[in-house]
């Protein structure tokens, strides 16, 4: 069985007075105003033995619809002079000028931020000092085939694996059963 | 039920004269004047109220927000020196309007209905 849909007198209320408030003409006080209009009335629909949602209705009919309240509000409150302007301003790009200026405030602390974090020059102090400053090793007396392996020691993850090479070099069969490898060779086994 | 016109003429004086009686909100003040007039002046209800801050603007009546027995807030007007000044000028003029029309009208009703 389907269930009926409960009428809630507050959120009627709360629904028609946010139809109200879209438009500039009403202030809070005129809405509080009206809406305190409206409780009383439909309160006193509901005393004479009227449902909560044909209180509402009939309230909401006798208070005047949004167009008519919006007219009669207007020559009070949307008037032509600078100050009326400006609330209809605030009131139509108000909230959208305020997202654009947060926009623009984050937008200029990041960029500050990042120039606060001197990337740049750190780069450039970094590739200053490899090119000018000699291999960290260069100054180390070690044997021709040492120094060849700590020249090329960024290479070592991607050098072949010789051993298999060698190892027929040497006559050996074949390697040994339990293969680990090197560190960086390629042909490292799995645990 | 009375014509636009004259219900715009009449807001001013009927809403002076219902607070005259004592201060009171924009609901009672409706609800006053349809019982009085038997429910002849029917106002749009929302119409009232810009009519009231205007009468504020102009110093004929004070308004504050009050707590009221149901314990919502409910906004009260009073008289003030100046509305009771305009109220006298308004009776004046409304009586002449109504005992000129009531001399007019006396000896024609009294022709049509013989």
């Amino acid at each position: 069985m389907e269930t009926p849909i409960q009428f809630d007198l507050g959120i009627a209320f709360h629904n028609w007075r946010e139809k109200l408030a879209h438009s500039p003409n009403f202030r809070k006080e005129n809405l509080d105003e009206l809406e305190s209009h409206l409780r009383d009335s439909v309160n006193a629909l509901q005393s004479k033995g009227l449902s909560a949602d044909e209180a509402f209705l009939i309230g909401i009919r006798r208070i005047g619809t949004a167009d008519v309240l919006e007219g009669q509000f207007a020559a009070e409150n949307g008037g032509r002079g600078w100050r009326h302007v400006l609330r209809r301003l605030v009131h139509n790009y108000g909230n959208k000028t305020l997202h654009g200026l947060i926009l623009v405030w984050f937008t200029v602390v990041c960029w500050l931020f990042w120039g606060c974090l001197r990337v740049s020059q750190m780069m450039e102090v970094v590739q200053a000092r490899m090119h000018e400053k000699p291999w960290p090793t260069d100054h180390v007396p070690v044997p021709g085939f040492t120094q060849m392996m700590w020249d090329i020691m960024p290479y070592w993850y991607v050098l072949p694996d010789w051993r298999p090479f060698t190892a027929a070099l040497c006559g050996r069969a074949k390697l040994p059963r339990k293969c680990r490898g090197s560190l960086f060779s390629r042909s490292r086994q799995p645990f | 039920m009375l014509s636009k016109e004259l219900v715009a003429a009449s807001t001013v004086p009927l809403v002076l004269s219902v607070l005259t009686e004592n201060e009171n909100y924009g609901y009672a003040l409706i609800q006053r004047v349809r019982k009085l007039s038997a429910g002849k002046i029917e106002w749009t209800e929302g119409m009232l109220y810009p009519v009231l801050h205007w009468m504020e603007k102009e110093q004929l009546i004070e308004s504050e927000w009050r707590e009221s027995e149901v314990g919502r807030k409910r906004k009260y007007y009073r008289l003030c020196k100046k509305g009771r000044n305009a109220l006298r000028q308004e009776r004046q003029q409304w009586m002449t309007v109504h005992e000129t029309l009531t001399k007019l009208w006396k000896p024609q009703f009294s022709s049509t209905l013989a």
